[in-house]
């Protein structure tokens, strides 16, 4: 049960040609999921599981684990079903999954209001989380499959553990996995802050449906005592997470942090036709062709722990711009890059 | 030796078989009933502006205040209000009650430019009180017009002149904010109001004006038409 709260708000859809308004109920609170899990032959596991989540029950997030990148959402109005089986041959685990996913009031699509006299046609508008008690927004109908392979020779440092990084003993280790999702329809309209208004507006329409991918892989080296190198790449094709109308951006992105010793750490990010690192940048579309970072920092203490030591670093941050990038740094062409070098000193207690 | 696939077999299947079923069920059985809500595809405008306003929450209209939303009288809370058409929708709007709830619903949902929403929220509560003559609509003017002074200063508007040519010209709206406080005529270019909120006469309206814009911390200055924050 989420959200009671909301219990007599109203809001609207499209039947037909008819605008229907609403009420939630309490039934639309509600949700459920069920997950089973069986051994399939003496090596294999499979899964099935469904999720029905009400209109506003919004679960929160869902445990996601193997690497994957199923669109899994925390948002209700819901119906899912999904499922994998995961094959283990001692080293190498092969990991299929789909996730099948509907919406039980789809998004509102944008008709314009009209007055005739003394009445109005009120028209429809994509609904948004402030204004209205639900949205279709990451919830969206969604069509997913998955296949992750990955070499793991030490399970004991599993590799998809959260600080594999620093754990993972195996002299290489890796991971390649391809997520390829349909959305089948369009959204409602997501939020962003409107700093003029001190508060947060609506795009006003939603997200086109759109057909996305995701090629990853990550790599963990430890060719030696003392050195230790993590990899990670990704390309793929991605929407904008607010800005509607956009085209759909077709990246390749890798970093990788190289550990010697315990105390020097050198690191480079390249990014190509990628989105900024800030959220505001990925829901407005702003894309550079080229984002590079190149990163040396000394850890200065016995501790030799990068959270807890005390550290000296040079960072190196170039980017070039296009027509996608900020209007302010592209100035019409005016700049074709720029780039920012930093020192620090961080003292760590 | 435990003979582990053996002692699962069957169990799997039949809980296999439950999940399914259960999915299955849901995929089929659930979503919003057509029978659900009531069909809504007109609304009735308001159209008497000699009645009392009534307020949904003391700041309706007012910057970063978005109950009007939420307000039963509300004709266009679920309207598909966009800066292309909130014009129109003024322009065909057969009250002054009608157009401040266009314009409320635009600043609160924080469509185009929001001095322009606030400016016009402000001009309609005018209206509405030079016909119905309700201190609380007077004071929720006042209170609009403050409000855009203290957050949209140096905001325009923009007119197409003439009708219908598709070029457009910029106004000062804090011109216009001070016309209508301190000497609102319908002109040329704008239809207005011309009725007073301080005074009838003239030159006390002029006097209380300046009295109510200095105590909000504004001077303004009618000959340039100027306001400057202090």
């Amino acid at each position: 049960m989420s959200a009671t709260e909301k219990v007599d708000d109203t809001y609207d859809r499209l039947e037909g040609d008819d605008i229907v308004v609403d009420e939630i109920e309490f039934e639309d609170t509600l949700g459920i999921k069920g997950r089973y899990s069986f051994d399939v032959g003496s090596s294999s596991r499979a899964y099935l599981g469904f999720n029905y989540a009400g209109l506003v029950a919004d679960g929160g997030e869902d445990h996601s684990e193997w690497g994957t990148e199923l669109p899994y959402a925390s948002m209700g109005n819901k119906q899912e079903i999904e499922g994998g089986l995961r094959f283990t041959d001692g080293d190498y685990t092969w990991y299929p999954r789909f996730l099948y996913r509907e919406n039980l009031v789809d998004a509102n699509p944008l008709i314009p209001p009209e007055t005739g006299g003394t009445n109005l046609d009120p028209g429809l508008s994509p609904r948004d989380t402030d204004s209205d008690p639900f949205a279709v927004l990451d919830n969206r109908e969604a069509t997913s499959g998955e296949l992750i392979f990955t070499y793991d020779p030490t399970p004991a440092t599993w590799f998809y553990h959260w600080n594999a990084d620093l754990m993972e003993d195996a002299a290489f280790a890796y991971n390649i996995g391809l997520t390829a999702t349909r959305y089948g329809s369009d959204t409602d309209a997501y939020l962003f802050f409107f700093e003029e208004g001190g508060t947060n507006a609506s795009f006003g329409e939603g997200l086109d449906s759109e057909d996305v991918w995701l090629l990853k892989s990550k790599m963990i080296f430890n060719p030696r005592r003392g050195l230790k190198t993590i990899f990670n790449a990704y390309a793929g094709a991605k929407q904008s997470s607010g800005q509607p109308g956009q085209e759909t951006v077709e990246f390749f992105s890798f970093d990788t942090k190289i550990v010697v010793d315990k105390t020097h750490i050198y690191s480079a990010i390249v990014r190509v036709d990628d989105f900024g690192p800030y959220d505001f940048q990925e829901q407005f579309n702003i894309v550079y062709p080229l984002q590079l970072e190149l990163e040396y920092t000394r850890l200065l203490d016995q501790l030799r722990d990068e959270q807890r030591s005390s550290q000296i670093g040079v960072v190196l941050f170039y980017r070039t711009l296009d027509e996608l990038s900020p209007a302010d740094e592209y100035e019409n062409g005016e700049n074709d890059y720029m780039f920012e070098l930093q020192t620090y000193f961080k003292v760590a207690f | 030796m435990i003979d582990t696939p053996v002692l699962n077999a069957r169990k799997p299947a039949a809980k296999l078989f439950l999940v399914l079923l259960g999915s299955l069920m849901l995929l089929s059985g659930c979503g919003k009933s057509s029978s659900d809500g009531v069909v809504e595809n007109t609304v009735a405008l308001p159209t008497d502006d000699t009645i009392p306003f009534r307020l949904e929450c003391a700041n309706v209209g007012l910057f970063a205040e978005d109950c009007v939303l939420k307000d039963a009288n509300n004709p266009y809370a679920r309207s598909a209000i966009t800066e292309e058409n909130k014009f129109e929708l003024d322009a065909d709007a057969p009250s002054a009650t009608a157009r401040f709830y266009l314009w409320a619903t635009a600043l609160a949902k924080g469509i185009g430019a929001g001095g322009e929403n606030q400016f016009y929220v402000a001009l309609n509560l005018h209206r509405m009180w030079a016909s119905s003559n309700s201190e609380n609509t007077r004071l929720q003017a006042l209170r609009a017009y403050q409000s855009y002074l203290d957050n949209y200063l140096n905001s325009v508007t923009f007119f197409e002149i003439p009708l219908e040519s598709e070029e457009f010209f910029p106004f000062s709206l804090d011109e216009f904010t001070g016309q209508m406080l301190f000497d609102p005529t319908d002109s040329a270019n704008n239809t207005f109001t011309s009725a007073r909120l301080f005074s009838p006469d003239p030159a006390g309206n002029r006097d209380q004006a300046s009295q109510a814009v200095g105590e909000w911390g504004f001077y303004f200055d009618q000959t340039t038409g100027i306001f400057t924050r202090f």
